[in-house]
């Protein structure tokens, strides 16, 4: 498949960009989740604007304090290695490792990896099996194939960076024309099917910022896929553990566990941190745990594999990414 | 396949699109004498080809009535054939050119919709046409390797010697015919082999369906028996107590034997293919750690196969090349054969060099066109080393003993007495009284009578029978393959994730033309099998591939692919070019059952579906646990 035609405009500023925006225009940065959907003419914009010329998107500033902000069209590559450079951000800078393929990570971007539309079997696809079936409510149709009679779109959110980015508590920054705003990562995410980010058609995520990592705390993103070279996840855990680090024991003084590729969205899962925080943690609050991730987890016939599956391994990934977690932290 | 089902095409009852029969020796009486018999059914899944190119035509009508023709096929002079009679013309006004070809692996046979419709509207129009499917329609809706429902009873003395095979095989064969006669064939005639079995029954039935249709692949119908016979034969020698390295020795064919069905088993290998690979699955299992509660667990698996280095279809067979010597010395080397990336134009340029004593570099390989290069039935079955390899052989010692004439006269010497080496001919025994090959050449050309050397040979193993459909009876080629391969894998019993750790192959393909294309044709076959085991999978919704990306059809990427050591054994056969057999086709039908047993060798499960997905994994780990709780309160 090729590309449809367009015109390309490639903005030196952010101001320049915004106001190009607008009447059937998109952004691209890496161009890894665009121009795939453009080729199966799911999308078609008549203008493409191109990000990556714009200096300040590509940018990683360390911040006072000892925090992280990272230019939304930083290549997913470049971050993993500034991430290898500080021992507590190594786990995180793992896991941006995970995403797809080395070429891959070459081109898409952090911003591009967070705002990446949502899949499904019955979107993504080229234009000739869109005649077998009735368009599909992302389609622009009137119902949704995965779950007869459903009247929300049940496409899944496969992001990898959104749930290791919530769990260490990222947040985003968004250029639109009423100037700067920046919000927590998670109310980044819309919650439905049919538009995964809020993110109007004249805004611009700018900026991810990361919080100092904590002096004892752990890690982890478990993805479950089924070849570890290039797939999606059809399912990701991400653990964000926090220690008293004068304390002896694992006292866990703060806990984020963020769901992911499981549903329209990915989600933190409250529960968790409440169950933790302040515990000494021993094996059995991992099983607790995965528990309660499972009740959160309720994945849809929408990718690969089988929704029991996708649903039965959100106990045993939890349980690994405690784990991995406690190892990082060394506990 | 029922009486009374809905009908794919109403002139094709029972959608029966073929069936076979084939039997030898008595099945019932040996089963019922034999020591232990048990019979299993086993079932594997639609997958691709996925070669990179898409299927593509280019095609120019002519004024004059004439059409030039540009595809993507494996085996052009079907659709020269094919195109001829589409168009209502003689095939000889149908010019085929073949350019370099993105793969094939048994789905560029035959012509299709591209091919007919690119000529048509050329014709229509008068303008140059072309059609490049999309590799998304390509994944949708054109060709597949057969699905299958493999029942099959075994019987064995408990020595582990085999008595008997009964089978039944159904394939789904897709809404239309395409090869798929051969394919049920195959997987009939073939279904004994690498074995010695006195007493065999096969029935095969090819089903039409509403889908896409199946055609050959890689393997070609051996991939799926072979999975379903060796994985059976692990099982019986399990529950026998035997060593399955030594059931496999026992029953291995010997050089000189025929089977029941009449393959006649020349040069062979196999015994010390699974000896050595004996060897190495002890050397591996000894190497192990296995940890009784570990989450990852390890194992180690055998398997044995036998294939074939060029079969032969209802009609034509023979192969045909033209060595012109230029007056420089180097060689224009055309045959009919296309090299689809498995490096035949390399290896058939090897031979040519070898037989006049010049250097690879010295030949020029020209890829086919049907008005210049000889007819050739096509790249299938492993056929081009063997069968061309040997076509090539005989026109460049054609052109050789030409020259040996003229350079006879030169040197004052017997012809019979010329030595070509190292681009010079010589007197055998004086190697003073030489000249220049080039320099010949000239001499030949140039001298009063002007002799133009053109080589010219044509080949075709003798004794091989036109396929009998009926009743699967009769040698199908000159020489057979034979191998054993390893496989070592990890099973994360959590996630239900298997690793290939590591594969090696013991091969028996006669003298080895190019070690380093050998070489990546295994590797290449072994990592594909992987796929059709774990993760490859046409998945359909309402009857429609919901899969068509190799994002969702999920083959092994160059990265997923494991350490693959291969070697060969020192078979040499007699009729194959420097004793050269097939290579790499053959290894791929060997892999999945390697994988199978040793999946079963590490968690303790015998899978009879492919591929085995972690879900099914998981599910079946989970009961197992779960009664060995039971039976241990």
């Amino acid at each position: 498949m090729t590309l449809p035609r367009f015109e390309y405009l490639n903005p030196a500023t952010l101001s320049d960009a915004l106001s190009m925006a607008g009447g059937e225009s998109a952004f691209v940065a890496g161009g890894t989740d665009l121009f795939v959907r453009m080729k199966e003419r799911i999308t078609t914009p008549k203008r493409v604007i191109g990000l990556g010329n714009i200096a300040g998107l590509r940018s990683t500033e360390h911040l006072p304090g000892g925090g992280l902000r990272i230019g939304a069209a930083t290549a997913l590559t470049d971050l993993a290695e500034t991430l290898a450079d500080r021992p507590q951000w190594r786990g995180l800078g793992n896991a941006i490792k995970l995403t797809s393929s080395p070429l891959l990570r070459n081109a898409g971007t952090v911003g591009g990896n967070l705002c990446q539309e949502s899949r499904c079997y019955y979107y993504n696809q080229p234009p000739i099996f869109r005649k077998r079936w009735p368009l599909c409510f992302k389609l622009g149709g009137d119902r949704c194939h995965v779950i007869k009679g459903s009247e929300v779109c049940h496409a899944v959110y496969s992001g990898d960076l959104a749930g290791p980015l919530m769990a260490v508590k990222a947040t985003a920054t968004i250029a639109g024309p009423g100037g700067m705003k920046k919000i927590d990562l998670g109310d980044f995410f819309t919650g439905s099917g049919l538009r995964p980010v809020r993110l109007a058609a004249d805004e611009i995520l700018t900026e991810i910022d990361i919080p100092n990592p904590p002096r004892s705390g752990g890690f982890s993103y478990q993805k479950l896929r089924l070849r570890d070279t290039i797939d999606y996840p059809l399912l990701g855990i991400s653990l964000f553990l926090e220690f008293d680090p004068e304390a002896k024991v694992r006292r866990c003084l703060d806990a984020r566990l963020v769901l992911s590729a499981a549903g329209p969205t990915p989600v933190v899962v409250p529960e968790v941190g409440q169950l933790l925080s302040g515990q000494v943690l021993t094996e059995n609050h991992a099983a607790e745990a995965g528990q309660l991730v499972r009740k959160m987890a309720h994945p849809v016939a929408n990718t690969a594999s089988t929704p029991r599956y996708r649903r039965e391994m959100v106990e045993v990934l939890t349980r690994r990414a405690f784990q991995q977690a406690l190892e990082q932290a060394g506990k | 396949m029922a009486d009374g089902s809905p009908l794919v095409h109403e002139n094709v009852p029972r959608n029966l699109s073929f069936e076979t029969n084939l039997s030898y020796g008595d099945v019932d009486k040996a089963l019922a004498a034999c020591d232990y018999v048990r019979e299993d059914r086993f079932q594997t899944a639609a997958i691709r080809h996925g070669f990179l190119e898409p299927h593509a035509a280019l095609a120019n009508w002519d004024s004059s009535g004439k059409l030039t023709f540009w595809g993507s096929k494996q085996s052009p002079y079907f659709t020269y054939r094919n195109m001829g009679k589409a168009l209502g013309i003689p095939p000889s006004r149908v010019r085929f050119i073949q350019p370099y070809l993105g793969g094939g692996f048994g789905g560029k046979n035959e012509m299709f919709a591209v091919d007919f419709c690119a000529a048509f509207l050329s014709r229509k129009t008068g303008r140059p046409v072309k059609i490049v499917a999309s590799q998304e329609e390509v994944l949708y809706a054109y060709r597949q390797r057969h699905p299958t429902l493999i029942r099959i009873r075994t019987g064995l003395q408990k020595d582990g010697t085999l008595a008997a095979i009964d089978a039944e095989i159904i394939a789904d064969g897709g809404a239309y015919k395409s090869m798929g006669s051969m394919s049920l064939y195959i997987m009939c005639t073939r279904l004994a082999l690498p074995y010695r079995v006195p007493n065999l029954r096969a029935r095969g039935y090819r089903v039409h369906t509403n889908t896409q249709p199946s055609c050959a692949m890689r393997g070609h119908g051996v991939p799926q028996i072979r999975f379903a016979a060796e994985v059976q034969l692990e099982m019986a020698v399990a529950e026998l107590g035997l060593d399955p390295v030594e059931v496999r020795r026992k029953n291995a064919l010997q050089p000189g034997e025929t089977t029941g069905n009449g393959l006649k088993i020349t040069s062979c290998g196999l015994t010390e293919c699974i000896e050595k690979a004996g060897d190495i699955a002890g050397r591996w299992r000894g190497e192990l750690h296995r940890e009784g509660n570990s989450r990852y667990r390890k194992g180690v698996g055998v398997a044995a196969y036998g294939f074939i280095s060029g079969s032969r279809l209802a009609g034509h067979n023979t192969a045909a090349a033209q060595v012109k010597v230029h007056e420089d010395g180097g060689i224009a080397l055309i045959t009919g054969s296309t090299d689809c990336g498995q490096g035949s134009d390399t290896a058939l340029s090897q031979i040519a060099a070898e037989v006049l004593g010049v250097r690879l570099a010295d030949i020029r390989y020209g890829t086919l066109d049907s008005e210049i290069t000889p007819v050739d039935p096509g790249v299938f079955g492993s056929r081009v080393t063997f069968i061309t390899g040997n076509a090539v052989k005989l026109a460049a010692e054609d052109a050789k003993r030409q020259l040996a004439e003229v350079a006879a006269e030169v040197l004052e010497a017997a012809p019979g007495d010329i030595v070509f080496r190292d681009r010079r001919v010589y007197v055998a025994g004086s190697p003073d009284r030489s000249l220049p090959f080039d320099k010949l050449v000239k001499k030949a050309q140039y001298s009063g009578t002007g002799k133009t050397i053109l080589g010219r040979g044509y080949w075709a193993p003798e004794g091989i029978d036109p396929p009998q459909f009926a009743t699967g009876m009769g040698n199908q080629s000159g020489a057979y393959t034979f191998g054993t391969q390893v496989a070592e894998v990890e099973v994360d019993v959590e996630t239900g994730r298997v690793k290939v750790c590591r594969l090696a192959m013991v091969h028996d393909c006669g003298q080895t033309i190019n070690e380093m294309l050998a070489e990546g044709q295994l590797e290449g076959s072994a990592i594909g099998g992987i796929g059709h085991t774990f993760t490859e999978e046409i998945i359909r919704k309402d009857g429609q591939t919901i899969n068509p990306s190799f994002l969702e059809y999920r083959m092994p990427t160059a990265l997923d692919a494991c350490e693959v050591a291969s070697t060969h054994t020192d078979t040499v056969d007699a009729m194959g070019p420097f004793g050269a057999k097939e290579s790499g086709e053959g290894i791929q039908v060997a892999i999945t059952p390697a994988l199978v047993n040793a999946v079963h060798d590490a968690i303790g499960i015998w899978f009879k579906e492919i591929p085995i997905t972690p879900d099914v994994i998981v599910e079946t780990w989970n009961s197992a646990q779960r009664r060995n709780k039971g039976a241990q309160p």
